[in-house]
């Protein structure tokens, strides 16, 4: 197989990227700081699990509106 | 049928880990203050803030919907509410509005639940069931399967007005003028973004909801997103899509907590990995449809091979069917589908969703050696992938 070939297989598809772009520093959160995890499906149950094994050092709250966390 | 007790996770489990819970509403967001108030009055302040807020059925602007017997389903009080609704009369005749996994789901469960109880009618705005997983043609297969099941399938079919009598639903009229009888209709049709408070905090906010770079970080400084309530980006396509479903929920909430401890890993983009069970069928899908694929301009190439999953010889053999789809530019694969008997071969369109990713071709995939044994997997022989690729190769020399 040809370089040109096995270029045009690995070209992307299509080439647009239509992600969003906002540029940030790496954040790392320091002792005390507070994360609010607004929700608590899908996203906020382990994010705050995860965020709390990761960074013990951090104030972690979770918000949800219902009586229980459904597992999903 | 589970109870909610059984599905849901004990909170002491978030306090056993330290973490904060709230169990109140947030009614407001304010960026500059770096605070959020709840319902209850109190006010939380952030250094960081994961917006997780996902997203709640669309009512569709049709007369009637407000009538008592008409449900959506996010949460488990809406599945309380209905199972209580349906025991309370005893009432046999539901109508749901919408093909998609969630209604094809409540359905198949209420009539294995209750065997010839339902008398159930799906009617969908699209030509074919689990548009959004199936192309017509594997669609169709499930289609069938559940008119032998008992359902009435109108597919094709737009629903112009729900009607009532005493303020409790009694049918739905379609644009054909048909009128169906129900005493409980149940609409999936899609859901919407939960955006108020990414508009509290100023958040830039697209088609499909939040917008986030690419490690899940809004427009506004110390605010994330993440889940049904952010767009994002189609891994194939490379275009803003919903992409509302367990998946990428779970796996951007973890990735924002590593952001915020530090790791700089990138969301790859969705590939609206989905499965389903009805019945006895289990189903899967993993990137763009054929369908979807040439509404987005792709000259494809699909082969559609059956397998099985044991050896032929082996007692509870049981018939699959995996497509798989492929831009004949590229040679790439960028969607697969499975129809299956029993459970365990749906898992391969996890092995499709990892070729995807790494940008496999054709040619690539007639190498893909599989593990093998009697029991748990087709002859190396029938293994569906190698021969969906090979039979591309010779569709790419026709
Ligand atoms: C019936 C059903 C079945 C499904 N089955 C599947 C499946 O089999 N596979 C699959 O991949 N996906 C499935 N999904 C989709 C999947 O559940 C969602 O994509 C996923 O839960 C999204 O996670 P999320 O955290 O973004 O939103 P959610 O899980 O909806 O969580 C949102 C949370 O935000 C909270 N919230 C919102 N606003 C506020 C506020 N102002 N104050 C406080 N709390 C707030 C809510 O209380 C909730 O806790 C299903 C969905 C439904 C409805």
């Amino acid at each position: 197989m040809s370089a040109g070939t096995i270029g045009k297989l690995l070209k992307d598809l299509p080439d647009e990227d239509h992600s969003a772009n906002f540029q940030r520093e790496v954040p790392i959160m320091k002792k005390g700081d507070h994360l609010v995890i607004v929700g608590m499906g899908g996203v906020g149950g382990p994010a705050a699990m995860l965020a709390k094994r990761l960074m013990p050092e951090v104030d972690v709250t979770v918000i949800r509106e219902e009586e229980r966390f459904i597992v999903r | 049928m589970a109870t909610v007790d059984s599905i849901t996770n004990p909170d002491q489990m978030f306090a056993d880990a330290g973490i904060n819970l709230v169990i109140a509403r947030a009614t407001h967001a304010d960026a500059e203050e770096k605070k959020i108030t709840l319902s209850d009055g109190r006010e939380l302040p952030y250094d960081k803030l994961l917006l997780g807020t996902g997203a709640s059925p669309v009512v569709p602007p049709i007369e009637g919907c407000d009538l008592e017997g008409v449900f959506s389903l996010r949460s488990a009080p809406d599945a309380v509410e209905i199972n209580n609704f349906l025991e309370k009369e005893n009432r046999r005749k539901l109508v749901l509005i919408g093909a998609g996994f969630i209604n094809l789901e409540v359905a198949t469960l209420l009539a294995s639940t209750k065997p010839d109880h339902y008398d159930v009618t799906v009617i969908e705005l699209l030509s074919h069931p689990l548009p959004l997983m199936l192309d017509a043609e594997m669609a169709v297969q499930i289609q069938e399967y559940l008119v032998e099941k008992g359902f009435k399938m109108k597919m094709g079919q737009k629903v112009v007005k729900v009607f009532g009598q005493n303020g409790k639903v009694a049918g739905v009229e379609l644009a054909t003028g048909e009128k169906i009888d129900a005493e409980m209709v149940l609409v999936s049709i899609g859901v919407k973004q939960n955006l108020e408070l990414a508009k509290d905090l100023g958040v830039e906010i697209g088609k499909f909801g939040v917008k986030v770079n690419k490690f899940l970080e809004t427009s506004v400084p110390d605010v994330m997103a993440a889940g049904d309530c952010v767009e994002k980006q189609h891994f194939v396509t490379k275009r803003p899509v919903t992409g509302q479903l367990r998946g990428p929920a779970v796996i951007q909430g973890r990735l924002a907590a590593k952001r915020l401890a530090g790791y700089d890993i990138e969301f790859p983009g969705v590939m609206n990995n989905s499965a389903v069970k009805l019945f006895d069928k289990s189903i899967a899908s993993v990137g763009l449809t054929e369908e979807l694929a040439h509404q987005e301009g792709f000259e494809t190439i699909s082969t559609t091979v059956n397998s099985r999953s044991k050896h032929g010889m082996i007692p509870g053999v049981k018939p699959w069917t995996l497509k798989l789809i492929f831009d004949k530019e590229s040679q790439k694969v960028i969607g697969g589908q499975i129809i299956s008997d029993s459970e365990a071969p749906v898992k391969e369109i996890d092995t499709v969703n990892a070729l995807i990713l790494g940008g496999k071709t054709i040619a690539e995939l007639t190498t893909l050696m599989c593990a093998g044994n009697p029991d748990c997997s087709s002859e190396p022989s029938l293994e569906p992938v190698t021969i969906c690729a090979e039979q591309a190769l010779q569709k790419l020399r026709a």
